[in-house]
């Protein structure tokens, strides 16, 4: 069961707070802001590597290992468990099975199924996605923010060049055959992508108000937003695990 | 460890594959829908064996995108040494191809292997 807050716009600047049920308890962890900075470390943070064995190709996809840390650099609070916990050492503590779904709450964010309700513009090309911001109360009912609208300028050859390049970029390890692959990380290409072509978005505010301006955008857009919104505007399709460990 | 975009000769081989593999795609559909769909050890031994890293051959997809953009007269701003010996190395794979599996005169179906002595397809004899 969702409930959307269509109205509502996702505050960027405020305290993320993601609480989940084990059992009988109700554990609350409450988030500083995830910076820019914090996003890049767990991009870099995954480990995404293929190689064939025989025919088959075997992939290696490691998101939740930079996912736990993140969490851990990033908790401001955590009740629910004998005392409040506050401290990075206190963080430390939490107990993996609650740090994992946690990492992932906090990265809930697909393209949207929504179709946008304003007329077509042939100058901008919009990407749309659903977001999870908080959950305050956890199981049955999740809010989501439905609809963000991020709008870019009209992509050129040389930013689709970037794109496919970086989502070629690999290494290889012991040999050329039957070595495996290490894919490069290209989140940085991806979030530069956003900043040369954004152009507006709705949906979110900062400070109680809307953002507007570009630069505006630019400088207080969530940096895992970025990526997701703009694998869409060259892929126009899902954002899947694969496509999360792309942007890495 | 090998940059994957650097590796001229693994990108050209991988070319290669990719190659002989769309030529060999049609047969290898008409194989597949004739085998039980769950049948996996089946569907292995159909399966070609790629003799490269993965990467390899992703990065051959983005050449070719990149060459395709070339022919069609679009200009970049810069090009990089390793997308210019990366294209380079299509080439030579395109030309080992063409010299391995010419096409038919009659029907231009590829052949298939060496010493094939008439068209699989409409019997053209070949020399």
């Amino acid at each position: 069961m969702e409930a959307e807050n269509s109205n509502a716009l996702l505050p960027l600047d405020e305290p993320r707070v993601i609480a989940i049920r084990d059992g009988k308890f109700i554990y609350r962890f409450t988030f500083n802001r995830i910076t820019d900075g914090d996003w890049r470390r767990y991009f870099d943070g995954i480990y995404f590597t293929s190689r064939n064995e025989g025919k088959s190709q075997v992939t290696t996809l490691d998101m939740e290992t930079p996912g736990v840390e993140m969490v851990e650099a990033k908790l401001a609070k955590v009740e629910g468990y004998t005392r409040v916990f506050s401290t990075a050492d206190d963080f430390k503590k939490v107990l993996p099975r609650h740090s994992n779904p946690v990492a992932w709450l906090l990265r809930m964010v697909t393209p949207s199924r929504d179709e946008s309700d304003k007329p077509f513009d042939p100058e901008a090309i919009e990407a749309r996605i659903d977001a999870l911001w908080s959950q305050t109360e956890p199981g049955e009912s999740v809010t989501l923010f439905k609809g963000l609208a991020h709008r870019f300028a009209v992509p050129s050859v040389e930013h689709k060049r970037r794109f496919y390049r970086a989502g070629a970029a690999s290494k290889v390890v012991r040999g050329s055959r039957n070595a495996t692959t290490v894919y490069a990380g290209r989140h940085g290409v991806l979030i530069d992508l956003y900043d040369q072509l954004i152009l507006g978005v709705d949906g979110y505010s900062v400070g109680g108000h809307a953002l507007q301006s570009p630069d505006e955008i630019k400088r207080e857009m969530d940096t895992y937003h970025k990526t997701i919104a703009v694998q869409q505007l060259f892929n126009g399709g899902s954002s899947d695990e694969a496509e999360e460990a792309a942007a890495a | 460890m090998i940059v994957v975009a650097q590796d001229v000769e693994g990108l050209r081989q991988a070319a290669l594959e990719i190659f002989v593999q769309a030529m060999e795609d049609d047969a290898l559909e008409r194989c597949l829908g004739s085998i039980a769909p769950d049948d996996l050890a089946q569907i292995e031994k159909l399966l070609p064996k790629k003799t490269l890293a993965p990467g390899y051959y992703e990065q051959v997809l983005y050449l070719l995108w990149f060459e395709d953009k070339l022919n069609a007269g679009i200009t970049f701003s810069e090009i990089s040494a390793d997308e210019a010996e990366g294209v380079a190395a299509l080439e030579r794979a395109r030309q080992q191809f063409n010299q391995e599996h010419p096409a038919c005169p009659r029907c231009s179906k590829r052949v298939t292997f060496r010493g094939q002595k008439s068209c699989m397809h409409c019997h053209q004899e070949l020399r």
